[in-house]
């Protein structure tokens, strides 16, 4: 049978068995468990299964348990440690490699652009010339042509 | 430079590893012997130990003062058996061994001042009650040891287990039913008469 109340003291029995409950819930409880048999009945399983486990004897512990527990804990450290060695080694090493191509790449782009301005500057000296003969072949006084120059050069006419 | 780092990064690493070990060595038995209740046996128990002083030298940086070591611990090691229950599914329900890791069947000598006679009755009670909080649902078996056996407050037991006090109240209370349904269940002359009082 159940009485009013015992959804709101159901859920605080095990606290109430283990004095976790403030002074007026502890008294509301009380007051309700001396009148209801099935919440009644629920506090003492309550109090039964924390006298079971309270009278668990000690564990055994097994030899040399803690030498292997120090043991393991500082070796993983040990690992751990080494790992991250080796991890950073690893990613100087690879730096340094990605320096050594971009220097690779530029010195080959540099020995691209001179070579680039040795063509362009022989084809400024062929088209100069070219143009100065053009100067010389014509019978008539020749048409002006202004012979290319260098930026630098001064114009020769 | 780096050297210089090197070495202050050293001597700053030894002092908080002899500040470990000395917290282990001080807190290790009761490590394990929730391990113990937590897993059922010796193996799994000494597996879920060094699991947990691994995670916790790991996080030691983090660990504040101000907080007892041993709870801090206690939280590692329950989120581990939560991994570990959930990685391997069920645990096995074998009953109380008798050997250690390794098949050995060393122990330290035992507290004289524990009862060293306890009868047949009293040790296979306690091997009914250990088989069945196996079989309770992890969080229940966490917070009823927490409880029962570590005597925590259940502010404590929420610190632990990281959740509210209302959620630790309703697992012992669940746990507890839980515990007392399968005991009964399997062993009625042996456990209903406990509940009475006879």
């Amino acid at each position: 049978m159940k009485l009013l109340g015992c959804k709101y003291v159901s859920a605080r029995l095990s606290a109430y068995v283990d004095g976790e409950l403030s002074g007026n819930e502890m008294l509301s409880v009380q007051r309700h468990v001396q009148r209801c048999s099935a919440c009644a009945k629920e506090i003492e399983e309550m109090r039964a299964a924390k006298r079971q486990l309270g009278a668990f004897p000690d564990v055994p512990i097994p030899a040399g348990l803690e030498d292997r527990l120090v043991e393991s804990v500082f070796r993983a450290q040990v690992r751990q440690r080494r790992r991250s060695i080796i991890a950073f080694g690893s990613a100087v090493v690879a730096l340094c490699g990605a320096f050594a191509v971009v220097a690779i790449v530029r010195a080959n782009q540099e020995q691209a652009m001179a070579e680039r301005q040795r063509m362009n500057d022989r084809a400024f000296e062929v088209a100069r010339d070219q143009a100065y003969m053009e100067r010389y072949d014509s019978l008539d006084g020749g048409s002006s042509v202004i012979a290319a120059s260098y930026p630098h050069a001064k114009a020769s006419r | 430079m780096f050297t210089t780092l090197t070495r202050q990064h050293s001597a700053v690493q030894s002092v908080s590893r002899e500040h470990f070990e000395s917290l282990l060595r001080a807190t290790y038995r009761q490590t394990y012997s929730l391990a113990y209740r937590l897993t059922g046996n010796a193996a799994e128990a000494e597996d879920l130990v060094q699991e947990t002083f691994v995670r916790a030298f790991r996080f030691f940086h983090r660990y504040n003062e101000g907080l007892p070591f041993a709870n801090w611990l206690y939280r590692i090691m329950c989120n581990a058996h939560i991994d570990s229950v959930r990685r391997k599914g069920r645990l096995k329900t074998t009953s109380f061994e008798q050997t250690g890791p390794n098949g050995t069947s060393t122990w330290e000598l035992p507290d004289p001042d524990s009862a060293p006679d306890r009868d047949l009755m009293d040790s296979s009670m306690d091997e009914h009650v250990q088989e069945s909080l196996l079989e309770m649902n992890t969080e229940f078996r966490t917070a009823v040891l927490l409880a029962d056996v570590e005597g925590m407050a259940y502010e404590e037991i929420a610190s632990v287990m990281g959740t509210s006090v209302g959620t630790v109240r309703s697992r012992i209370h669940r746990g507890r039913r839980q515990l007392r349904k399968l005991l009964t269940e399997r062993y009625p002359s042996m456990f209903r008469g406990e509940a009475l009082g006879l």
